[in-house]
């Protein structure tokens, strides 16, 4: 008999025999299994709700003791429950305060402390120095015997130079806790884990966002008080690497939202950065802001391509396909000097001019003002993360296939 | 007993004034703006009426009206049988850092001033032999800030604004009884039941654009408290009082919402939490004395210790300890009492002046306050109309803040 025949059967008599029912699915997961005779046979004894037939692959609601089961069967598969949004609604652990859903400095370091604490094996959390009024800069690292290190591939994410960019602390964070969460429920991503260690650094301006919390909403530089009755230095204008090229990629004025500060590196926030890239040996990296919803590579500070154009364009490229095929969302990309704006003492320059690594800034949505701003909906935050992960999840893997191999 | 002369009282006042450690003298006050911070400064008890405010800002020895009770309730024996007591003021003050004003995003060249008018005390209390009770509604505490307005115009249009507003105000009802336990001792207690509202809403708009950025942040409070004191006339010159307020928590039924509204991108973004929040309030215990240097004139001196290091608040589920230590408020004031002929009538005038240190609790930076204070008022029959002022200087924050109050107060006495 056509095997294609049988599954269509099947799934047929079991859409009309059991109907789904969603609010009895908020344990389980969906995968996809290679269509194959020899798996169907296996996987018809195993009694599970199966989905769909698409592309080659039979998709299955399954629980995670069946889902145990099939791996005992040695039945690979690929976790493709985020796929099916909204189908998975479950708790992303953030919780309400006075900002809603988004992390407050104080929600954000209970989180990363209970991540660590669910996840000892392969979540620990680093206290890697100070902001300007003493907050704790943390990085989680994320890897198979994170106790130790072992050598890999390393990839960094950080999130919220900015304060009032709040989707940015979610992203990087909800990335980490979807890596330790689908270790055990994903091969793909316990391959992933196994082969790197996953730096994610999810509040860079701690002072910031207090501030863009409980003061200003659309605060954006940190809290340096600049003696001249004006606050704050745009973090993202305070890397070295050609700081203050021009007075139109950042601002010398200290009352300018993209006021430099007062030489490179100048801020403890930055300076963490430097010093923790100075002890690792990063692969690639990637900061979190918003909005416009675009991938940028450098340069920034000016409109010249670098000498590795061509890879960089082809990562953002395949980053931002990746993401398109999760929720329809196109990012747009391109290097960041012609494609956005100006910008000198940046991330990403400064993370590919001095360490030669593919450095990337990802503005997240919304894709403009009318739409929100620096505002996104509660209820975006998921999607706006499913739709990243993918992009992350690229960059693991090209780090680790790239791993000892840079760009000159 | 010794007898006690004026010379040595007001040597006393004055060099416990003196010899006091300089550290209690200086305190801060930025971060005195804090949005939970009353109305010019943190040290509230009570509310002053004209006659307290006149004498120092003293209010738990002297006695005149039946707001001693807010504050010490054995003193409501020292009043006539019958006592009713209305009071009202206006007040000013100068703020420089609060909210986001000379904080980043709004810069001011000077001090922004407020003022307010309050109708904030309002009492009647019963003396009956050995007993004496009262009841009383005052405004304890405000929390109003001086608006401010930020614009920028194209060709004489307005396309951006940024707008701050803060009002509110804390309330007290109090019930006191009192009773004399010998000729010279008294004691009282008070019931308080505190209750307010809180509003601050900053409004951002995008004319062009027709964007707007609203933060709307609002509390209902409520609490319970006891104050409680007892009164010593040690000769018949020389009154001694030592009062309290219990802690307590003033709980808060907040409110916030967070909202982008742009109708050409049919955005309507909004961030809502609903919060019961705890404002941890401290101990107060204060001690007073009263001397009457001759039968014209008194002198009356106040110390009044606030547990600040204890304060604390749970706001929408975060618990945020401010950085704040105990402080001690000093008030010294004296009191002539003359008379002047009215036709038949013979009409009391006092004539009050006094002086008030006024620390803040906040660690980082020493501030304080200095006020100056005078009052007069006259006593025609059964009524007694008060009027009191102070002149407040705030030295510490470099900011030069200024406060100003003027109280008026009439009782009816029976």
């Amino acid at each position: 008999m056509n095997i294609k025949k049988v599954l269509f059967s099947l799934m047929a008599f079991l859409l009309v025999s059991v109907p789904l029912k969603p609010q009895s699915y908020a344990d389980s997961e969906i995968i996809s299994v290679e269509k194959g005779q020899v798996i169907v046979e296996k996987l018809m004894v195993m009694e599970l709700d199966f989905l769909m037939e698409w592309n080659d692959r039979v998709y299955i609601i399954c629980t995670v003791e069946k889902l145990l089961r099939i791996e005992q069967a040695n039945i690979p598969y690929v976790l493709e429950t985020l796929n099916f949004y909204p189908f998975n609604q479950k708790d992303v652990s953030v919780k309400g305060g006075i900002n809603g859903d988004y992390h407050s400095y104080k929600e954000l370091e209970t989180d990363l402390i209970a991540l660590e604490n669910s996840y000892p094996h392969l979540a620990k959390v680093f206290d890697i120095g100070n902001s300007l009024e003493k907050r704790n800069i943390y990085a989680l690292k994320i890897s198979d015997n994170v106790n130790l290190d072992e050598g890999e591939a390393e990839v960094f994410f950080v999130g919220c130079h900015h304060a009032r960019e709040w989707i940015s602390v979610e992203v990087p964070f909800l990335i980490g806790k979807y890596l330790v969460e689908n270790y055990e429920k994903s091969t793909r991503i316990k391959e992933l884990v196994d082969q790197s260690e996953i730096w994610i650094v999810p509040l860079l301006n701690p002072d910031g966002l207090e501030y863009s919390i409980h003061v200003y909403r659309y605060w954006r530089k940190n809290r340096r008080n600049n003696s001249d009755g004006t606050y704050g230095v745009d973090l993202n204008r305070n890397y070295s690497y050609n700081w203050g090229y021009d007075d139109e990629g950042s601002s010398p004025h200290p009352s300018s939202g993209t006021y430099r500060g007062t030489s490179p590196f100048s801020e403890p926030e930055t300076q963490v950065i430097r010093d923790f890239f100075a002890q690792r040996n990063l692969q690639a990296a990637l900061s979190y802001h918003n909005y416009s919803q675009i991938i940028l590579y450098p340069w920034s500070y000016t409109t010249e391509a670098t000498n590795r154009d061509e890879l960089l364009d082809e990562m953002a490229s395949e980053m931002s396909r990746l993401m398109k095929d999760v929720n329809g969302s196109f990012y747009g990309y391109g290097q960041a000097g012609s494609y956005l704006y100006l910008s000198n003492g940046d991330t990403a320059d400064w993370a590919f001019g001095t360490y030669g690594i593919p450095s990337f800034t990802i503005e997240l949505p919304p894709v403009d003002v009318l739409h929100g701003g620096f505002f996104n909906a509660e209820e975006d935050i998921r999607s706006i993360f499913e739709e990243n992960l993918p992009a992350a999840l690229f960059l693991i893997d090209w780090s680790i296939k790239n791993f000892g191999v840079r760009p000159s | 007993m010794k007898k006690i002369t004026p010379i040595f009282t007001l040597s006393l006042l004055f060099g416990l004034l003196i010899i006091l450690p300089h550290g209690l003298w200086s305190q801060l006050v930025i971060g005195q703006y804090e949005d939970e911070a009353p109305f010019r400064t943190w040290n509230m008890w009570s509310t002053k009426t004209a006659s307290s405010l006149a004498l120092g800002n003293t209010h738990s020895i002297l006695t005149s009206d039946c707001s001693v009770a807010l504050s010490n309730p054995a003193l409501l024996l020292n009043l006539p049988p019958i006592t009713f007591t209305l009071s009202s003021s206006f007040e000013t003050a100068s703020f420089f850092k609060y909210a986001f004003v000379n904080t980043g995003v709004i810069d001011t060249e000077k001090s922004a001033f407020h003022g307010f008018f309050a109708l904030d005390f309002a009492g009647i209390s019963v003396r009956l032999n050995e007993w004496a009770i009262a009841l009383n509604w005052s405004q304890v505490e405000s929390y109003e800030r001086p608006k401010a307005e930020q614009q920028y115009q194209w060709r004489g249009q307005v396309y951006y604004f940024l707008k701050l507003s803060q009002m509110g105000s804390l309330r007290n009802l109090n019930f006191s009884i009192s009773r004399m336990l010998t000729k010279r001792l008294s004691a009282g207690i008070g019931f308080n039941f505190v209750y307010g509202n809180f509003e601050k809403l900053v409004t951002e708009k995008w004319v062009m654009d027709d964007i707007t950025i609203t933060d709307n942040k609002t509390m209902e409070f409520s609490g319970f408290c006891v104050n409680g004191g007892i009164s010593l006339w040690l000769t018949e010159r020389f009154h001694v009082a030592a009062s309290f307020r219990t802690p307590y928590v003033k709980k808060s039924e907040s409110q916030s919402l967070l909202r982008y509204y742009s109708p050409a991108g049919n955005t309507d973004i909004k961030t809502e939490a609903l919060s019961e929040d705890k404002f941890k309030m401290p101990l107060i215990i204060g001690f007073g004395s009263s001397y009457k240097i001759s039968e014209k004139l008194r002198g009356t001196s106040e110390f009044t210790f606030y547990n600040w290091s204890q304060y604390s608040i749970d706001y929408f589920g975060e618990h945020i300890e401010r950085s704040f230590k105990n402080i001690l408020k000093i008030g010294l004031g004296f009191e002539h009492v003359s008379s002047v002929k009215l036709g038949s009538k013979n009409i009391i005038t006092p004539f009050r002046v006094g002086l008030s240190y006024d620390p803040q609790p906040m660690k980082e930076y020493n501030s304080s306050y200095f006020y100056f204070t005078l009052g007069s008022g006259f006593q025609f029959g059964r009524f007694i109309l008060d009027i009191g002022s102070f002149v407040g200087l705030e030295s510490g924050s470099g900011n030069s803040l200024k406060a100003t109050k003027v109280a008026g107060s009439l009782s009816y006495q029976l």
